[in-house]
């Protein structure tokens, strides 16, 4: 699609975006929003008729091929315009491929919420249309996936079979959609299930279907032989490796390459050729160098076969790459979009930040509050996070709920306390800085990998520099210091008592709360009351004696006002109830 | 400073420090060498769990200087100590008894209920806005809680004769409870009861009312059956209950207003109304540090529409030979 787009010449309104094309590999990312930023601006302007239908395909095409090389944040604004064009020109076909574009686009920069939210746009177009609805819930699941939510992500591959249903004949999206199934119930470790959905993708695949997306083949290829290792029938997998093999050669690209090299090293690796195996990788690491978004698949993969190796300080080495990786690609985009929702610019990384900020808490005192710009892109990109740890993603609003409560019921005027809710919504943003294959594991994690965990912290903290309102200072408070302990045993370390700032002492509350009743971080879900006796006994050691009992007046009092039984009230029913009751509007706060 | 552990001692520091002096200057206003000095302030910043100088002066304004000024005034047994708007000639309470509370409140009264000041304040903080939705909920809000602190119990019963009130049952639980509150304060008593129970049974069903408005409701049934000593009791109990700024506590103080008034019992009136005032100047005062002034939009004296250059310097020049 990209090399149709290369040779096609821009229509007149889009003509800045020729020199883009021919420059793109050296542009940076200032300069490149710099040349986007006219063409942009023109497509807020309702276009001629004769003109809109090639100029928004012009665009959409383009915007793929920024996506195709990894500048999907940089894209972003262009797709909304499109979409903005689209719905003003009431053309629904158009419209549906602007909001395919810019659901691709926000899930690849991490903003799960948004390209859902694009996504339902896009399914609501489209109307009755089966095929056309089935390709979007594929496209669901894949933003899914990248929030690292395998099981939904595969519940939404399911539907999108389900939708075509069984009918005869090859069909692209039923092919597509069993891929991407196999591959996550590979991820959630179903692997008996993932060969069955692997296999019924094989079944299907026909020339015209492999002529029409490359990489689809070689990824069933890879998950086939990732699927059959798994399942220790070694000999099966040598035919698809080959197969995988003459793939990635006829692709030729350097993503394909790698992706024939991570299959065929899975296989030496089973078949105990260690040494090749880890040969091949660490090729396939240098090659991966030049090509960001292969960059993670890659590092993850090598970690996962020197811990196999039993070289252990080398997985360590790895993994410490991975995570930094991860790190840095998160905290940036996270940047990026707030960038793009203040329309500010990077200037507030300035040298006279710490000025600027005892500034903005004068002001603070004066000006009337009021919710802080690009809070609302924050808020989505905390829900994002939340997905990797909860099935739902509503954990920072539940903490958010309960912290508010907290506040409010140990004296906090009523206002404070919405802020302090409002801030612990945020809280665990910066798990999106830690690499998912971490957190699905179901076995308990090392040492290097709790470390790695732990400096979800620091990501958050780094994402919420912009502290010039007093929100977001008190969110980054909370945010670094959520998991410090009363008795100083947390981290960050050697913080502890009434050195923990007090929003923080509560959040930390309500998030241990949560955690234990809807049973996060792998343990069982608890009943209410047992999870209220937990945080009792840790009352002095792990939280602040005071605000726990508050925390469990409070809680008594609301669930007998609701009528819910804190015995056996656990997860969905009876904490959801409480919930809810605490987030309603009575025209309070 | 009560209940925080600081010491005379410790709280002059503060306030040297609030007014912006370092700790050399602290030292030599204090008589101590500058060390001593430092090891003290440290050992206070340690004790209100703060990290520097700055903090610590945010920490004493925002909490010591608000306490200062809002002495926290208890129900009935206790005289308030805030006066009320006219303190030359008489008490909040007493306007409040001669006139009503809503006209003794004046423009404090949207400091207090629900959809108030404080929710608006919190609404924009919460990045929304009034939408067509919210204007008509908050307006019948308003308009209960208006009727609510007048006295007017005629409209209460307007509104149920009306019909208004199953629908209100439905769609606004915590509008039909102030409702059913006027009336039975109002006397009517068979209809109040109606309402009642409606609310009670909508529980098993989506938006309920919460306990603490039934017991609110039970109350007040309680307050207007027999000698109703412990329907009094139990909304004072509402009314007094610490920590818990919210509209059904603000209702139950004005409720204990009315009560007490039917009973022609002034001293407690009085004193329940100067409550009232002082919760609605504690939000006046919480908005205030938050820089929300929702009644000081404009504060300069408009001049006379029509007056010219020439007539305005004629006035300034009698007003100046006058003087």
């Amino acid at each position: 699609m990209t090399a149709a787009a290369a040779v096609r010449d821009p229509p007149p309104a889009l003509e800045p975006l020729r020199e883009i094309q021919l420059r793109l590999a050296d542009l940076g990312r200032a300069e490149l929003a710099a040349l986007l930023s006219p063409v942009v601006e023109r497509l807020r302007e309702p276009l001629p008729p004769g003109e809109l239908a090639t100029a928004a395909r012009y665009a959409i095409d383009f915007c793929r091929e920024l996506y195709g090389n990894a500048r999907s944040g940089d894209a972003l604004p262009l797709a909304r315009a499109v979409l903005f064009q689209a719905s003003m020109a009431n053309d629904p076909v158009l419209e549906r491929r602007a909001c395919n574009v810019c659901g691709l686009l926000a899930a690849d920069t991490g903003d799960v919420v948004e390209a859902v939210e694009h996504y339902v746009k896009a399914l609501r177009v489209a109307g009755g249309d089966r095929f056309e609805s089935s390709g979007i819930w594929n496209n669901i699941g894949l933003a899914m996936g990248i929030a690292g939510n395998y099981e939904m992500a595969g519940r939404c591959y399911q539907r999108a079979i389900d939708l075509v249903g069984t009918g005869a004949g090859p069909l692209y999206v039923r092919y597509a959609a069993c891929i991407n199934l196999a591959q996550s119930q590979l991820e959630t470790g179903a692997h008996r299930e993932g060969l069955s959905s692997a296999e019924r993708a094989k079944s299907e695949e026909t020339a015209q279907l492999r002529a029409a997306d490359a990489m689809g083949p070689l990824r069933l290829r890879r998950n086939l032989v990732r699927l059959l290792v798994a399942l220790g029938r070694i000999p099966e997998a040598e035919p698809y490796v080959s197969e995988a093999a003459a793939l990635g050669k006829a692709i030729g690209t350097p993503r394909a390459a790698i992706a024939a090299a991570l299959a065929r090293s899975a296989y030496e690796l089973a078949a105990g050729r260690t040494d090749v195996a880890l040969t091949r990788l660490e090729a396939a690491l240098t090659r991966a160098r030049e090509v960001p978004a292969a960059l993670r698949d890659t590092l993850a993969s090598l970690a996962r076969a020197e811990e196999e190796a039993g070289n252990s300080e080398r997985a360590l080495l790895r993994l410490g790459e991975l995570s930094e990786h991860v790190y840095r690609s998160a905290v940036e985009r996270a940047r990026g979009h707030v960038e793009l929702a203040t329309l500010g610019g990077p200037e507030w990384i300035s040298l006279d930040h710490a000025r600027e900020q005892a500034r903005a808490r004068l002001v603070s005192k004066v000006a009337p509050a009021r919710q802080p710009e690009g809070w609302a892109v924050l808020d989505r990109l905390a829900v994002s996070a939340a997905m990797r740890i909860d099935r739902t993603g509503w954990h920072g609003k539940r903490v958010g709920a309960l912290s508010k409560a907290l506040a409010i019921a140990s004296g906090v005027d009523p206002l404070r306390a919405l802020e302090i809710g409002l801030a612990a919504e945020v809280h665990d943003i910066g798990m999106l800085s830690v690499p998912e294959e971490i957190l699905a594991k179901k076995t308990p994690l090392t040492g290097a990998e709790r470390a790695i965990v732990r400096r979800h912290v620091d990501a958050g903290a780094e994402m919420l520099s912009d502290d010039r309102h007093p929100r977001v200072f008190l969110a980054r408070e909370i945010v670094r210091y959520h998991h410090a302990r009363w008795d100083g045993c947390g981290y960050p370390e050697r913080v502890g008592g009434r050195f923990i700032p007090f929003a923080a002492r509560v959040c930390a509350i309500a998030d241990a709360y949560d955690a234990m009743v809807f049973g996060l971080d792998s343990c069982a879900a608890t009943p209410m009351d047992r999870a209220l006796a937990e945080l009792r006994r840790e009352a002095g050691g792990q939280f602040d004696p005071e605000l726990v009992a508050t925390f469990d007046r409070l809680v008594r009092s609301e669930t007998e006002d609701l009528g819910v039984d804190l015995a056996s009230a656990s997860g969905m029913e009876g904490f959801q109830e409480l919930v809810n009751a605490l987030q309603e509007d009575r025209g309070f706060v | 400073m009560k209940g925080t552990g600081i010491d005379a001692k410790g709280q002059r520091m503060l306030e040297l420090l609030a007014e912006g002096a370092s700790a050399r200057v602290v030292a030599r206003k204090m008589g101590y060498s500058e060390g001593t000095t430092r090891v003290y302030l440290h050992n206070l910043y340690r004790a209100i769990g703060v990290g520097n100088k700055t903090e610590a002066v945010i920490w004493y304004l925002n909490r010591a200087r608000p306490a200062e000024a809002r002495p926290a005034p208890s129900l009935p047994s206790v005289a308030p100590s805030l006066a009320g708007p006219d303190a030359s000639t008489a008490s909040f309470g007493e306007m409040a008894l001669a006139e009503d509370l809503y006209t003794a409140l004046g423009a404090m009264s949207g400091f207090i209920g629900p959809y108030g000041h404080v929710w608006e304040a919190g609404l924009r903080l919460k990045g929304a806005s009034l939408d067509e939705k919210l204007v008509p909920r908050r307006a019948q809000s308003r308009l209960l809680w208006r009727a609510l602190l007048k006295g007017d119990f005629g409209y209460g019963k307007m509104l149920h004769d009306d019909g208004a009130a199953e629908r209100m049952v439905v769609d606004a639980p915590s509008d039909a409870v102030i409702l059913a509150a006027l009336l039975l304060l109002g006397g009517y008593t068979a209809a109040g009861e109606r309402v009642a129970s409606h609310l009670a049974l909508k529980r098993k069903g989506a938006a309920g009312i919460s306990a603490r408005e039934a017991s609110l409701l039970r109350a007040l049934r309680d307050s207007v059956e027999g000698d109703g000593e412990a329907g009094l009791a139990a909304l004072h109990e509402l009314a007094s209950e610490s920590g818990r700024a919210s509209p059904v506590k603000q209702e139950a103080m004005v409720a204990l207003f009315h009560a007490y008034r039917a009973r022609r019992d002034g001293e407690r009136a009085r004193a329940t109304a100067d409550c009232v005032w002082a919760e609605a100047e504690s939000a006046r005062q919480q908005l205030e540090a938050m820089g929300v002034r929702p009644l000081a939009r404009e504060a300069s004296l408009p001049r006379p529409a029509r007056v010219s250059a020439r007539e305005s310097s004629t006035a300034r020049e009698r007003a100046a030979a006058g003087r």
